[in-house]
């Protein structure tokens, strides 16, 4: 297209200086997704944690067992000494990169029940539905949700961040992040 | 804001990623691409009004998406979007049959927010509001084939109209835009004969 190909005979006025893109308001984006979750035209959130969170989860949470004492069928160590704790929060930006949820079970349990042998996990959840948040408000569409946590113990951020970078998370396509546990 | 409008391809690839799902992540990567441009031609076509144009923006975006299995690629999907926008607002108007209401305290908000390279808001704002002072019908038209470069044949395809009768009422958007704006403008001598659409 030409602006001017078909000039009627008077010449355009100077409007370069005005902007093509204009910022929308912040409100437009999330009226556009709830009036199209009205009308039916996006798929359902998924509101059930997944599978493989849950089960990886309790296979953490009977490693912490064992670490507590809860269940004792192979005591577990004691913590070392002079560990720091730090929150690993994890997210799925986009859907893990796995055939078989299956397969993440087994390895997500495996890579738990490893740092509660060592006494380097405190405890580990999943995490169901999204937040409420208060003041009450609803979420923005840019916002993603924590799908679940580990704390585990380390002697500074490097090694959490060490113990982060093995967790399978990461290599399915998840993200995490360290956060230190203030002592005080 | 994005530095350059998505490619065709690009297009394409997120349009078929909407459709294959319709997850609101792939449907907000296309929203996110082309926001800025549908909100700007709504703010146009608005006359100015931040209200009108957010409800209007977001009608054209609903529409588009319940239509988009039927985009074929055929123009630039970004074109695409502004001709549903485009469409909805003659629907609005027409329905309304008023003109849209102006709100100078949302152009002095709005007009600042363009490019860095953009010159000072002052000349600008003074564009906007003789812009948004216009006819509608007049307005639609200087603001669709000055700025965003439709040509007549389009025009009056989205808007139901002879190519002719764009052009003429360009004409007359153009003359009452330049004596908006202090300029001299020509006489009626110089004014195309209706349903003349060369």
């Amino acid at each position: 297209m030409s602006p001017n190909d078909e000039d009627p005979g008077i010449p355009p006025p100077q409007l370069d200086a005005l902007p093509r893109e204009i910022e929308p308001p912040a409100d437009l984006e999330r009226r556009v997704v709830a009036a199209l979750r009205r009308g039916g035209h996006l798929a359902p959130r998924a509101r059930a944690p997944r599978a493989w969170m849950a089960t990886a989860a309790a296979a953490a949470i009977f490693a912490a067992g064992v670490l507590v004492g809860r269940t004792a069928p192979d005591p577990a160590p004691e913590p070392p000494a002079g560990l720091a704790q730090f929150l690993l929060l994890l997210y799925e930006p986009t859907p893990l990169a796995v055939a078989d949820d299956r397969d993440l079970v087994a390895e997500y349990g495996a890579w738990a029940r490893g740092l509660a042998r060592q006494g380097r996990l405190a405890s580990a959840e999943k995490l169901a539905e999204a937040s409420v948040r208060l003041p009450e408000r609803a979420a923005t569409a840019a916002e993603v949700e924590p799908t679940g946590f580990f704390v585990v113990r380390a002697a500074s951020l490097d090694e959490a961040l060490e113990i982060a970078r093995g967790c399978p998370h990461l290599a399915h396509g998840g993200e995490i992040r360290v956060r230190p546990v203030d002592p005080t | 804001m994005r530095e350059r409008p998505p490619t065709r391809e690009e297009d394409r690839e997120a349009v078929a990623r909407f459709l294959a799902a319709r997850a609101e992540e792939a449907f907000l990567a296309l929203y996110r691409a082309h926001a800025g441009y549908l909100y700007a031609l709504a703010l146009r076509l608005a006359g100015g009004s931040a209200d009108e144009a957010t409800e209007l923006a977001q009608e054209a975006w609903v529409r588009a998406v319940e239509r988009l299995a039927a985009f074929e690629g055929r123009s630039a999907l970004r074109t695409w979007l502004a001709g549903i926008l485009i469409r909805c607002a003659h629907e609005r108007r027409r329905a309304a049959r008023r003109e849209a209401a102006t709100d100078p305290q949302d152009l002095e908000e709005r007009v600042g927010e363009g490019s860095p390279a953009a010159p000072p808001a002052a000349s600008r704002l003074e564009l906007e509001r003789a812009l948004a002072a216009l006819a509608p019908e007049l307005r639609e038209v200087i603001v669709l084939h000055d700025l965003y470069g439709f040509t007549h044949a389009e025009i009056g395809e989205q808007l139901g109209v002879a190519a002719g009768t764009s052009k003429s009422r360009l004409f007359f958007a153009r003359r009452a835009l330049a004596a908006r704006l202090g300029a001299p403008s020509p006489g009626p001598h110089a004014l195309p004969a209706e349903g003349d659409s060369r």
